[in-house]
This record gives C-alpha cells, structure tokens and sequence, in this order.
C-alpha cells in the first residue's frame, strides 16, 4: 500500500497545560514495496511519527492515506482493526510484549485474534519460524526460556503471522550483538526482497540507514527537514553533523581521504567495498603515471 | 591501587537451565578505573551485572564491592555505593514527574530536603534535561528517558556505576554526551565505571577491557590488546573497528598496509605515506 502523508499533525494532551506539540507540516510519500529509514536526534518525533501508520495515533491536523483508508483530524475511523491487520509495527524492544506459555501459542495469538482458526495458525508456525530464522525446536518452549534475540525473533514472528502489506520497525537491533544486528537486518532485506513488504526502519543507526534503505527521511524538533536517497543525503555531511546526527564511518573516512590526498570520488561511500573500490582506483592510477 | 570490586571464582546456573551462565569468573576492578565489559547476547555479561548489585546470589564463589562482603544481609548496604542503569528506562520509572523520580532514590536515603533539590537540579543539568523536570517521564522519548535514569544514578553520588548497555537507545551525539557526563564525575568523585555494552566506540575509551564468551572471560586487557585479536572477537559475534577492518581488508585487494590501525587518523596517513611514495617512484 503507497502510504501519503499531507500536511500531518500531532500534539500530546491537547488542550491542557501539558499540550506538546510533537509534530507538524508533515507531507510524506512512501512507495508500496519500499525500503524507507527515518533517522533523526532523540526527541525528533520519529516514534510519533510510526504510531501514525497504523492509526494508533490520529493526526491532530492533516490527512494520512494509507492505501485505501484515510485517517483526518477530527473524524472517527471506523476501519482501524482490518488496517492494523496490513501495517504491522515492532515496538523497541518487541520481547518485552510476549506472555503466552509457549512460543507457538504467542505466535498464533495475533492471527487468531485477526479470525484465522487455531489450526491453521498452528500448520503455520513452522513458515512463520523460518521466515525469523528460529529453529522449529523452539515451537513448544517457553518464549522466556529463550536468549533476548532469540526473544525478539518471536515477538516479530508473531507480527509477521499476520501477513502484513507494511513492516514498521522502531530500533529493532537495539541491544543485539552485531552478529545479531546482521542477521534481523538481513531478514527484513529479504522480507522485503521476497514479499514485497514495504519497510519503515527507525534507526540510529546510520550504518544501517545507508545500508539497507532505498530511502532517508531525516526528522529533526517535529518534522521533516531531509529527504532522499542515501547518496544524496550522505553528500552532505555537514549538514547532518549539524542536525546532532551521526555519519557513517565509511563517509567519514572517505571525508578524511579526500581533504589529505586533494580529490573527489564520485559519489559517497556507503559500505565498505565502495571505499576499497575507490582507493583501488586511487592507487592504480598512481601506478600508470 | 585500591580494589573496589573482587569477583573471585563465580558460577552462576539460572533454575532449569542445563549449563552454567557465569563458570569460573573472576576479576578486580581498581578505585577510579573504567572497565568495559563486551560480549556476545547471552554470553553472561547481563547476568554478571545482576550479581554485581545482589539482585542474584552466585551459585558458587563470592564477591566484594568497597570492601563489603557481597550477601544477603549486607546487600542493601551494598547498593548504597553502587547506581546501576539498565537497558530499557521503561522498567525503571517509579515518579509521576522527572525530579519526583530522581527524587525517589534520594527519600530512601533519606538524604535532607535542602540538599536533595540541589542534587536533582544538579544531575538533570548534567544529562542535559533540566527544562523538563516537571514533565511526565512516560512522555518522554526513549533516549530522554535514559537520561533521567542516568540522572536518578548519578544524584546518589555512587563509588561505582554500572551501565548495563545504559547508552544503547540514545542516538550518537546523545551517547557522546552521556558517557562525557559520566566521565567528568568520574574524575571529580573518584567514581568507577563498570560498562557493559556493544559500542565499540565506549570499549576504545575504556582503561581495561573484559571480554565474555560462553559464561567465561575470554580475554582480558587494555583495548588495544583486545583489538589485536581481531580474527578471536569475530569468532565470538563481535564487531572490529572500522579503521582495523578496512586495513585488513585493504591488505587483502593489494594495497600494502602494514599496520592494522585502530584510528582513521592513522589508516589515513599510512595510506597517504604510501601513495606519496608510490607517485614518487612513478615520476621517477
């Protein structure tokens, strides 16, 4: 589903001393199938932003469409469980949501509760394991018996069980090892790769923003002040230094190369092997002189 | 120097569980030293830093923190050296607003009202949320969270601080800002910092590095010695830093580097001596 945010608003506890406003002059564009990053300082208004997509919060001014539904300011939304159904969100630190005995009936909890019947929820924990790269051992274990990444992989099966059109995911690898790190950011690649999800990763991580994200919403006190692919949004660096955000290493290092050796590449670094590539190019060209 | 914390031979076994999380531990900490603890999910790392403050007794072995006898009985008068931050600020609010909940730890102390507003003004200011002492903490975002908790630590003045992966919901300059925070009272109350974290950015700052693997300490040393094992810390799930890696992977596509830098700094002007040298000859 395209997901359309027009001129989008938010305020906490309106109407009280404590009225916040947490975000504003919101118009967004995100493409079904995609792969969108928003990044942003602590405080930017990121998770606000996620608890719109799937009409846990109601804009407090503005429009969001998503595919066929239309949340306004001010009107009641009759449809919001069928939609809740296609946008599936995993909350930081997801483990934290499970309480069933087992980790199959934690699974098929969501499903079921969507009206699919117990059976076929159960015939279909095994695809939903596999899908988080969970061994089927697990299927009769106590989910709290698990590793926390282990955990984590539950908690977003069960989002998973529910077939969603739309993934949204808020610091999912937060407190994973990096090995743990590489692997659910590689799942959700696929996930998108395979099924054609459409992906909101929030990240601090600009790593992995460059990384995975075939786009970059940049959030900064409430709204949207970057946006773009990440080779455009990693050209440029100072602007984003300015914004309290971090650069990944890759850019900062091919920064360093380029005011030491005087030149340009082409384009930003975003991995590892860009970086080789172009001092590749650097150095054999030093040679055919 | 003086020993803060003696972990002498602990095991540790969660009920039902088959194999040991903790086998054999041991280490010291020094008065005024930051140790960085690091190691893969389920390695022991979390599990040590339950024991630490007695919210788990060792299974066999024992521990000293200031000199105290870690036990039953003396595990209150323990904790009122030690301020612990974990992960997830959600689990630890207890106050209606921010300074109620800086507040709470200071009441129990029974520390004197005059006193206690100064600290709750004083360590908001040093997290960098003094305009929000009257907010609602569960209004707050996940990284203003971690900061009050800090804050609510820091206010009781503790010999030792443990940080069990306290920065890893806080963006980078937000990380940056609280581990300066904690370093800056370090120096002025001769803290100690325990810190148990994946940054690999805060395990370069430490003065020691433990590393946990399978419920034992795989290594032990300053950073640099831990970083000289690269191929050892990939083997465990852990990350190198940028700069060691991309020198080793240069040196694989024929560019020869002959350090593994642990800085960009140095990486960059290894790389710059050589290109020199290489034009030079090329001219030549």
């Amino acid at each position: 589903m395209d997901i359309v945010f027009r001129d989008v608003e938010h305020r906490y506890q309106i109407n009280t001393p404590f009225e916040k406003r947490a975000l504003y002059d919101i118009h967004m564009d995100i493409r079904n199938g995609s792969y969108v990053a928003v990044v942003g300082h602590t405080g930017s208004g990121k998770s606000t932003l996620l608890q719109h997509l799937n009409g846990l919060l109601q804009p407090t001014k503005g429009t969001v469409h998503l595919g066929k539904y239309t949340i306004t300011a001010g009107k009641k939304e009759k449809h919001l469980k069928s939609l809740r159904k296609k946008v599936g969100i995993v909350f930081q630190f997801p483990e934290h949501q499970l309480f069933e005995e087992t980790v199959e009936k934690d699974i098929c909890f969501g499903p079921m509760n969507f009206g699919m019947s117990e059976q076929e929820a159960k015939a279909r924990v095994g695809e939903w394991l596999a899908l988080v790269g969970l061994p089927e051992e697990v299927r009769h274990k106590s989910p709290f018996a698990l590793s926390g990444g282990q955990m984590r992989r539950v908690a977003i099966a069960g989002v998973l069980a529910m077939n969603p059109e739309v993934l949204v995911l808020d610091e999912p690898t937060a407190g994973l090892d990096p090995r743990g790190r590489k692997e659910m950011m590689d799942m959700f690649a696929q996930l998108q790769r395979r099924k054609g999800m459409t992906i909101v990763l929030v990240t601090h991580s600009m790593e992995e923003a460059a990384r995975y994200a075939d786009d970059i919403i940049v959030m900064h006190q409430g709204t949207i002040v970057r946006r773009g692919a990440p080779e455009h949004i990693f050209r440029h660096v100072d602007d984003l230094i300015g914004l309290g955000l971090d650069v990944p290493e890759t850019v900062l290092f091919q920064r360093a190369i380029e005011q030491k050796f005087g030149v340009q590449f082409h384009a930003p670094c975003l991995t590892i092997e860009d970086v080789i590539k172009n001092l590749q190019t650097l150095f054999t060209r030093v040679k055919r002189i | 120097m003086e020993v803060v914390v003696r972990v002498e031979n602990v095991s540790f076994q969660y009920v039902n569980e088959q194999t040991y999380a903790l086998q054999n531990v041991s280490f010291q900490v020094y008065k005024g030293e930051w140790v960085t603890i690091v190691g893969h999910n389920g390695s022991g790392k979390s599990t040590l830093a339950k024991l630490l403050i007695g919210l788990l007794p060792p299974t066999s072995g024992t521990i000293h923190a200031c000199g105290i006898s870690l036990n039953e009985k003396t595990v209150w008068d323990v904790r009122k050296r030690l301020g612990i931050v974990f992960q997830n600020p959600d689990n630890q609010f207890v106050g209606t607003t921010v300074q109620d909940d800086v507040a709470f730890g200071l009441e129990n102390r029974g520390v004197p009202k005059n006193e206690m507003e100064k600290r709750i003004k004083d360590a908001l200011q040093k997290v960098g949320m003094e305009n929000f002492a009257n907010d609602e903490p569960h209004r707050l975002s996940g990284g203003q969270k971690q900061r009050v908790a800090i804050a609510s630590a820091i206010a009781l003045q503790p010999h030792i601080i443990i940080l069990d992966e306290a920065t890893s919901m806080l963006d980078p300059s937000g990380k940056r800002e609280v581990l300066q925070v904690i370093q800056s009272l370090r120096h002025e109350h001769d803290m100690t910092v325990i810190s148990i974290t994946h940054d690999l950015n805060e395990v370069a700052k430490a003065d020691r590095v433990i590393v946990m693997n399978k419920g034992r300490i795989a290594l032990e040393g300053t950073p640099e010695h831990i970083f000289a094992h690269g191929a050892k810390l990939e083997e465990m799930g852990l990350d190198l830093p940028f700069s060691l890696q991309l020198s080793q992977r240069l040196k694989e596509n024929d560019i020869p580097i002959t350090t593994d830098h642990l800085t960009m700094e140095g990486l960059v002007s290894e790389l710059w001596t050589l290109y020199s040298a290489m034009s030079n000859i090329a001219t030549k």
